[in-house]
């Protein structure tokens, strides 16, 4: 599909979310000097039940949940910050987002990942993994796999971090992994080493979650 | 607290609602352990001013996880995939969406949703007065 017909179906399923779920959305919209969407529907690979993930810029900040469309709003002297410029956000949003009002701007050109994002990715990672095993025994299944697959996403968005790769969609990390890993065996090696030691049980449980040939595993229905 | 229209709704039975105000320590439980997981914030000009001021929200997800689940393994929510999974549906099954304790349900929900994953100090504080107010509720509910 051509850009133009991109665009325009991207405006056209928004339009139609925010009716549906975020009227108040539309103040965003409007105030807006550039409006990108991003994450799985940008890049086509968006399943029936995704929702829109939205960045708006210009205008006043906010931000809007809904189970049918996530929209931030952020300020031009927002996207001029260095904290902007090296975000795991921008560098995301400037490799796979589809500008659907106006076009990109200078921060497009600047943004590069930071070592902060990757040491915060690194932080949060280590600390879920040494909080999550005290509570393993008690979740039932459902809510293990929920947290296995977000253990797994975030060691993968990690690894990208680390070298300073934007994090792709995430069905591109759960389906073609193997396209941007340098080993199938990467994330397996990065959850044993960041798990604590005196909790083996969950992390062999964990670990035999993820498919051993590609390194990642079927994400939650 | 409790409205006259919210009491004409079926409410569940005494017991299931002593066991949900229980399950809540799970989570009530876990905020007065967070301070010992989570970090203080770093930057110029900081400083150690007693407690954490930023908290991962995936360790709340956990403990409402382990919330969700205790329901289910003591039979007070059905364990199949078609049943609530978030910590507002649960209450909307049990009364309704226009209820008051669903609606401070919802109250939680938004106030632990964070900022990129981040939630701070007044929002996990107000997170915790909800989640007791609840546990008070359920509670008095229990007793009428």
């Amino acid at each position: 599909m051509d850009m133009a017909k991109t665009q325009e179906l991207l405006t056209q399923i928004l339009s139609q979310r925010i009716k549906s779920s975020a009227p108040r959305a539309q103040y965003w919209l409007s105030g807006a000097s550039e409006v990108i969407v991003f994450g799985s529907m940008s890049v086509g690979l968006n399943r029936p039940d995704s929702d829109i993930d939205v960045l708006c810029i210009g205008g006043d900040e906010g931000k809007v949940k809904t189970n049918e469309l996530d929209l931030i709003a952020v300020s031009v002297e927002a996207t001029r910050s260095r904290a902007w410029l090296q975000s795991e956000l921008a560098s995301h949003v400037a490799e796979y987002g589809t500008w659907i009002k106006g076009s990109p701007t200078s921060w497009r050109s600047e943004v590069g990942i930071g070592p902060t994002v990757a040491m915060e990715k690194r932080r949060r990672v280590s600390a879920f993994m040494t909080a999550i095993p005290k509570s393993w025994l008690k979740l039932e299944e459902r809510f293990r796999v929920k947290f296995s697959t977000k253990l797994r996403r975030e060691t993968q968005r990690l690894i990208l971090l680390e070298r300073s790769v934007p994090i792709p969609p995430t069905r591109i990390l759960d389906c073609s992994w193997f396209t941007i890993s340098k080993s199938p065996t990467e994330v397996h090696e990065r959850l044993r080493a960041l798990a604590p030691n005196s909790f083996s049980a969950f992390t062999d449980d964990l670990l035999a979650r993820l498919d051993p040939h590609t390194g990642t595993g079927s994400p939650p229905a | 607290m409790i409205s006259k229209n919210d009491k004409k709704q079926r409410l569940p039975s005494k017991k299931t609602l002593k066991a949900i105000a229980e399950a809540l320590d799970e989570i009530t439980a876990h905020f007065e352990l967070a301070g010992f997981f989570a970090r203080m914030t770093e930057g110029e000009g900081s400083e150690d001013v007693g407690g954490p001021t930023v908290f991962d929200r995936e360790d709340i997800e956990v403990a409402i996880g382990v919330f969700i689940s205790r329901l289910s393994q003591h039979g007070i929510l059905k364990s199949n995939e078609d049943e609530p999974t978030s910590f507002s549906g649960v209450f909307e099954s049990f009364f309704g969406e226009d209820h008051e304790i669903t609606e401070m349900a919802n109250q939680f929900e938004e106030r632990i949703e964070g900022y990129f994953d981040l939630v701070g100090s007044e929002d996990m504080d107000g997170a915790y007065n909800l989640a007791l107010e609840m546990k008070g509720a359920l509670l008095s509910l229990a007793k009428d």
